[in-house]
């Protein structure tokens, strides 16, 4: 494999990358995503620039998310102290 | 003469031991096995009832009509053909997909193994999750990947909303959750093989095409074999990818077994359809894992009959 020529080499990186691209983009945006305001997630054509934000996951934190469309509540909290601690205690399933 | 009676007695306090031990023993797999044959004979059950919910009063057994209904059910070849098709196209592109990372990470150098490792994410995120992620890009208003394939020139690409792409889309986000897991096993067989055949190659001058057909893929195949397996079982269960993508499809092109198995009971509330479908689909399961693990037996025989 040593004497492996540079072709050979440079085809292998190609593949590679293509490879890694492909598993890792959908992860890679919706990380980006969980940074947008819904505004500009739902922005037609999308596009790469904005300013971060973590209101979402204050959001998940707080159980309420501020829209410009309205408030929404989010049990977030709840269902992940359900899926840690499937007990069967009064005050976790409320 | 004298040794008779002590003899006797001997074996009469072995056989009492016993005669429990091997009971309790084996108790806690005969409550599993209890746990795994109620739901399975009920099921079984179910399929020769007359069972729809809506229509309680007709409840009734009638063997197997509910099977030979199928029979001339067009839906129902239509979901046997899908099914088998997604199985096919699923596994045959996770394999060979997987057995090319396989092969391109073979080399242990730290960048292989990162890039191993990094390619392990979408195995970790449930493949519902993932449905919905690829749901959220290709959405033809605002994804991503819509957007992108409009930069290319395909306008209008509808992705899982369209009949003529749905199966593409479905088998696009399976073959991302999946083929990771098809590359680890192919990866850790790949790099167990024994290495005197490849050097003796090598010293041979025997070019790289027949070395990968004559002595990587045979001395492969328990592992290639084994993850098609595991892959296949769950390929022809599959429910989540397609429900949370597009519950069914649209229309009755993505119909897989276990989807409208769960459609004919949830919304046609039809029991003993539902169930029929599902034993169905068991002894489709079985035949196809029977052959496979006779297949896998051989050929591991074979090779430590070589060794």
């Amino acid at each position: 494999m040593d004497r492996s020529s540079f072709v050979e080499r440079a085809l292998r990186g190609l593949l590679l990358t293509l490879i890694v691209i492909f598993f890792l983009f959908p992860i890679f945006w919706i990380l980006l995503m969980s940074f947008q305001t819904n505004e500009q997630i739902l922005r037609i054509p999308p596009s790469l620039s904005f300013v971060p934000t973590l209101d979402n996951y204050r959001a998940l934190i707080s159980g309420h998310l501020l829209t410009s469309a309205g408030s929404l509540d989010i049990a977030f909290m709840r269902n992940l102290g359900n899926s840690c601690c499937c007990r069967p205690v009064p005050w976790c399933w409320r | 003469m004298t040794s008779q009676p002590i003899d006797e007695s001997v074996r009469v306090v072995h056989r009492r031991r016993v005669e429990w031990l091997p009971y309790l023993l084996s108790l806690p797999a005969l409550l599993v096995c209890v746990g795994i044959l109620i739901p399975f004979v009920t099921a079984l059950y179910y399929s020769m009832l007359r069972f729809r919910l809506n229509l309680p009063a007709l409840k009734g057994f009638i063997w197997f009509g509910n099977y030979t209904n199928l029979l001339y059910d067009a839906e129902f070849w239509n979901t046997i053909s899908i099914s088998l098709r997604y199985t096919a196209i699923t596994v045959g592109v996770e394999l060979v997909l997987g057995l090319i990372i396989a092969l391109l990470l073979q080399r242990q150098t730290l960048i292989n193994n990162m890039i191993s490792v990094l390619l392990l994410l979408p195995l970790m995120t449930a493949p519902a999750i993932a449905s919905l992620m690829w749901k959220l890009m290709t959405n033809p208003n605002f994804g991503i990947l819509s957007y992108l394939v409009s930069l290319a020139g395909v306008s209008d690409f509808r992705w899982a909303s369209s009949p003529s792409s749905a199966l593409f889309t479905v088998v696009l986000v399976d073959v991302w959750v999946y083929t990771p897991f098809m590359m680890v096993l192919l990866l850790a067989g790949l790099r167990s093989l024994p290495q005197q055949p490849f050097e003796a190659a090598a010293l041979d001058g025997v070019p790289r095409l027949f070395v990968f057909f004559r002595i990587t893929l045979p001395m492969l195949s328990p592992y290639i074999i084994t993850a098609s397996l595991f892959r296949l079982l769950d390929a022809i269960q599959q429910f989540d990818i397609v429900y949370a993508m597009t519950q069914g499809g649209p229309g009755n092109t993505l119909l897989v077994f276990q989807v409208r198995a769960y459609l004919e009971f949830y919304q046609y509330t039809n029991v003993g359809k539902s169930a029929a479908l599902l034993v169905v689909l068991w002894v489709i399961t079985y035949v196809l894992s029977n052959i496979f693990i006779k297949n896998w037996l051989r050929l591991r025989a074979r090779s430590h009959a070589s060794a």
